[in-house]
């Protein structure tokens, strides 16, 4: 158990009264061969969201920033315990848009594959997250009040937090998105020069010697190119 | 290494002050410290709270995104004309605690040139713009902005820039070191013709002033300085006006009026604790300094049968004339690393177009290039790039190959003052103290995207010549507000059609003091504070002079 775990559940406790509501306006299904999952994470405690929902989040940002051979992905920076933590916090206002946006992603999902989102094939789920990411939203999405492109862009937000935020907001696990991007973090103590490559390479420019204005004021004002 | 040296700071509390500063920013500790150095007693009013060095923190998240630490947490309303209805925004980018935007600024400190003071004499009348001159020159500011860049601690090259104007001393403190950003501007202007110089900056190079020499951690512009090396009020100017023992700041408390006698003199202050509890206090002299959106709505929350258009307004030009300053802006994708998120912001400026000659480029009004290193994470990697998916493995990889590999050439350029931009106080909505928000109205003046059409060209030339593998630029837009807030209480001789003198002086009340942003004329090309430093220290003086001489007070 790592401190995040610890922090979380001291977390859970506080917020228990919050994530009771929220648990009883979902549905608690199974989770389902949920194709990101890991067996680093087995088991989910989501303070926002019923498992279901939590998993269909974590397949979108999974999807978002996608890990390959070169490098992990959304799923591996517990991008879903960011999201999942901070729609009690900073996000707040957002999770009436997730709780919507799930459940219209599923209608989307079943319209056009008869299953549900997090039982898509990964180029299915591609498919039908580029089918929402238009200002025409595809069949099954039938809430105006939050158009499927704008429900998109703010997993996309909330994803890029979760990877690249400080971890102690639950997410950017073991600094991966700051590695992955070759970004130190925070350095208390800072860098010495040369910074970059065209810094260490490129000649300075040498500068005439400083001549101080000796005048004696607004009579004799000097031209303004000293040159 | 961390004194955070407001900790150890006596904490005294006035009953009677003989000034009360509003406001405790770039403007108000300058004041704050030259009155009470000076031996007045000095109680000054932040309505955001006394933060210390060590509540900053080097959080992307916290500090960008969230607001209450470092972004101002309450809405104002914009408007782009006074027919439409105002819309509840955050355009307003300030923040709110003791040292004011200080603590979080970027630091560039280059003086105005002798021209900004006299573009109305020198290029003549704008169509649909009331530029005018100062009633200050570059001379009369000199002594004081020498005073601002030892006072506070400013680094550059005194000889570097062939555009500057003159000056009697150099800067105190070495430049700042060269980024990467940096070098390829020294690149572009040696091909170009121009002249890229050391950004001069209010972050300390060498220890000084018993504060330590910054490390370029890289946290800077956004980012309250975990190090004390950035010269914020909070670090400089306030522990020595604290360590007189005649100056006390009472923090979380708002003014929300300022009140005057029948002779129409100014004898204190109403404002509101944390509680809401209402409080007076008086004083013999009222300094504002609030900035160039919350000094005007003080004034405008201050009627009285006396001034019933608002404090200090028998011009009615109390909220008029509202500058911003313009931007455009261009990133430019290279093939090496240029590792931005180390060092300062900014390290080199080109001030090759600075002159607003409308005869040599069709426009009026100039501006400066600020190559600079652009592009946090959070930030960069949810940029709005042309033909680049916004997500999945094209994206992704993007943001790999680029964090590190992009520059951002900014251009920064002048606002011209127009009368129907204005500030005033919302009819609806209010803030947490209950009082009403500052409203924006503003269009820009067409000039504004004629000159922003030139700049984009020019930061786009830059960085093509710098080697940029790819240039994104900017679309011109409408500002809905700024960072830099300027013009409210327009300084001048006429009382007819200025709100202060050339001393920061009420025109009406004789023992009023309005010194920030808004009492600028024109707005400069950018980076107004080493300007606003430079009044307050002359505006102390002549406030002390006053009150020996028994003029006021
Ligand atoms: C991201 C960023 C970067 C910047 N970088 C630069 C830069 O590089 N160079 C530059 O020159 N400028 C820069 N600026 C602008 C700079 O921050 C401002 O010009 C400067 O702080 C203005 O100083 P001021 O004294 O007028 O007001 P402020 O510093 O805004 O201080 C005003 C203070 O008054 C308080 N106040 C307001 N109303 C009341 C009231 N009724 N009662 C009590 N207190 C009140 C506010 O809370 C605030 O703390 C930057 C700004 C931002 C946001």
């Amino acid at each position: 158990m790592d401190d995040r775990r610890l922090s979380r559940r001291a977390f859970l406790s506080r917020t228990g009264q919050v994530t009771g509501g929220v648990i009883s306006l979902g549905v608690l299904g199974t989770a389902g061969k949920a194709l990101t999952r890991q067996a680093s994470k087995p088991s989910r405690e989501f303070v926002s969201f019923t498992e279901q929902q939590g998993l269909t989040i974590e397949a979108m940002a999974e999807r978002i920033m996608p890990a390959d051979d070169q490098s992990p992905g959304a799923t591996d920076a517990h991008v879903i315990d960011y999201i999942d933590r901070s729609l009690t916090t900073h996000n707040a206002e957002d999770r009436p848009n997730y709780l919507t946006g799930i459940d219209l992603m599923d209608k989307a999902s079943e319209t056009a594959y008869g299953k549900k989102f997090i039982d898509l094939t990964v180029d299915q789920q591609v498919e039908l997250m580029t089918a929402i990411d238009k200002r025409e939203p595809p069949p099954g999405w039938t809430d105006t009040a939050l158009p499927s492109q704008t429900f998109l862009r703010l997993v996309i937000e909330h994803t890029m937090e979760g990877l690249f935020a400080d971890p102690q907001y639950g997410g950017n696990h073991n600094e991966i998105g700051w590695k992955m991007v070759n970004f130190p973090g925070p350095k208390a103590f800072g860098y010495d020069p040369p910074f970059g490559a065209y810094d260490a390479n490129l000649p300075e420019i040498e500068y005439p010697p400083f001549v101080p204005y000796k005048g004696p004021g607004k009579q004799e004002q000097p031209s303004k190119k000293r040159k | 290494m961390t004194s955070d040296m407001a900790m150890a700071l006596p904490t005294i509390k006035i009953d009677r002050p003989d000034v009360i500063v509003i406001g405790t920013g770039a403007a108000g500790g300058v004041m704050m410290k030259e009155l009470s150095t000076r031996g007045l007693k000095v109680v000054a009013f932040e309505m955001g709270p006394f933060l210390k060095t060590r509540d900053y923190v080097q959080d992307e998240l916290k500090c960008m995104k969230l607001r209450g630490l470092i972004k101002y947490d309450q809405p104002n309303t914009y408007r782009p004309d006074a027919n439409t209805e105002p819309a509840v925004v955050y355009s307003v980018n300030m923040q709110s605690n003791v040292g004011g935007g200080t603590v979080h600024y970027t630091g560039i400190s280059w003086r105005l040139h002798e021209s900004d003071f006299k573009e109305r004499s020198l290029f003549g009348p704008v169509a649909g713009a009331d530029v005018q001159d100062w009633p200050v020159d570059y001379w009369d500011l000199e002594p004081y902005y020498e005073k601002a860049e030892y006072e506070i601690g400013v680094s550059g090259l005194a000889s570097a820039n062939p555009f500057d104007p003159p000056r009697r001393k150099p800067y105190p403190l070495p430049p700042v070191a060269r980024k990467s950003s940096g070098a390829l501007a020294d690149l572009a202007a040696q091909k170009l013709g121009w002249h890229s110089y050391p950004t001069p900056m209010a972050i300390i190079t060498q220890d000084y002033d018993s504060r330590g020499a910054c490390m370029n951690c890289g946290f800077c512009e956004g980012y309250g300085c975990t190090m004390e090396a950035k010269s914020s009020t909070l670090v400089t100017v306030i522990p020595k006006a604290l360590r007189t023992g005649k100056c006390e700041i009472r923090a979380d408390c708002c003014v929300r009026e300022i009140t005057v006698d029948e002779q129409g003199l100014a004898t204190g202050v109403v404002y509101l604790d944390k509680n809401l509890n209402e409080h007076r206090l008086e004083a013999r002299v009222v300094v504002v300094c609030c900035n160039g959106v919350f000094t005007p709505r003080l004034l405008l929350m201050s009627p009285s049968t006396r001034f019933p258009n608002g404090l200090a307004n028998s011009s009615g030009y109390v909220g008029k004339h509202l500058m911003f300053n313009y931007y455009q802006s261009a990133r430019g994708f290279f093939e090496k690393e240029l590792n931005e998120y180390k060092g300062v912001m900014d390290t080199r400026v080109i001030q090759d177009f600075y002159e607003p000659n409308p005869g040599k480029h069709g426009f009026f009004g100039g501006g400066v290039l600020e190559p600079r290193g652009d592009g946090e994470l959070l930030a960069f990697s949810q940029l709005n790039i042309p033909r680049l998916p916004r997500w999945g493995p094209e994206r992704k990889q993007w943001i790999i190959q680029n964090f590190n590999r992009q520059m951002v050439a900014l251009a920064s350029m002048e606002s011209l003052s127009q009368e129907t931009n204005t500030v005033s106080l919302d009819a609806k909505v209010k803030d947490k103290w209950g009082l009403p928000v500052p409203c924006i109205t503003y269009k820009s003046h067409p000039n504004e995207f004629t000159v922003g059409d030139f700049f984009r060209e020019r930061a786009k030339e830059l960085l093509a010549a710098a080697g940029a593998t790819r240039i994104v630029a900017t679309p011109n837009a409408v500002p809905k507000g700024d960072a830099h807030l300027l013009g409210t209480c327009r300084m001048g001789n006429d009382p007819r059609t200025s709100v202060v003198n050339k001393f920061n002086q009420s025109h009406d009340v004789k023992n009023l003091f309005l010194v920030d942003g808004s009492s600028f004329v024109t707005s400069g090309k950018s980076n107004p504070t080493l300007t606003i430093q430079a009044l307050s220290f002359r505006a102390a003086e002549y406030i002390v002079d006053q009150m020996k001489k028994g003029n006021i007070g």
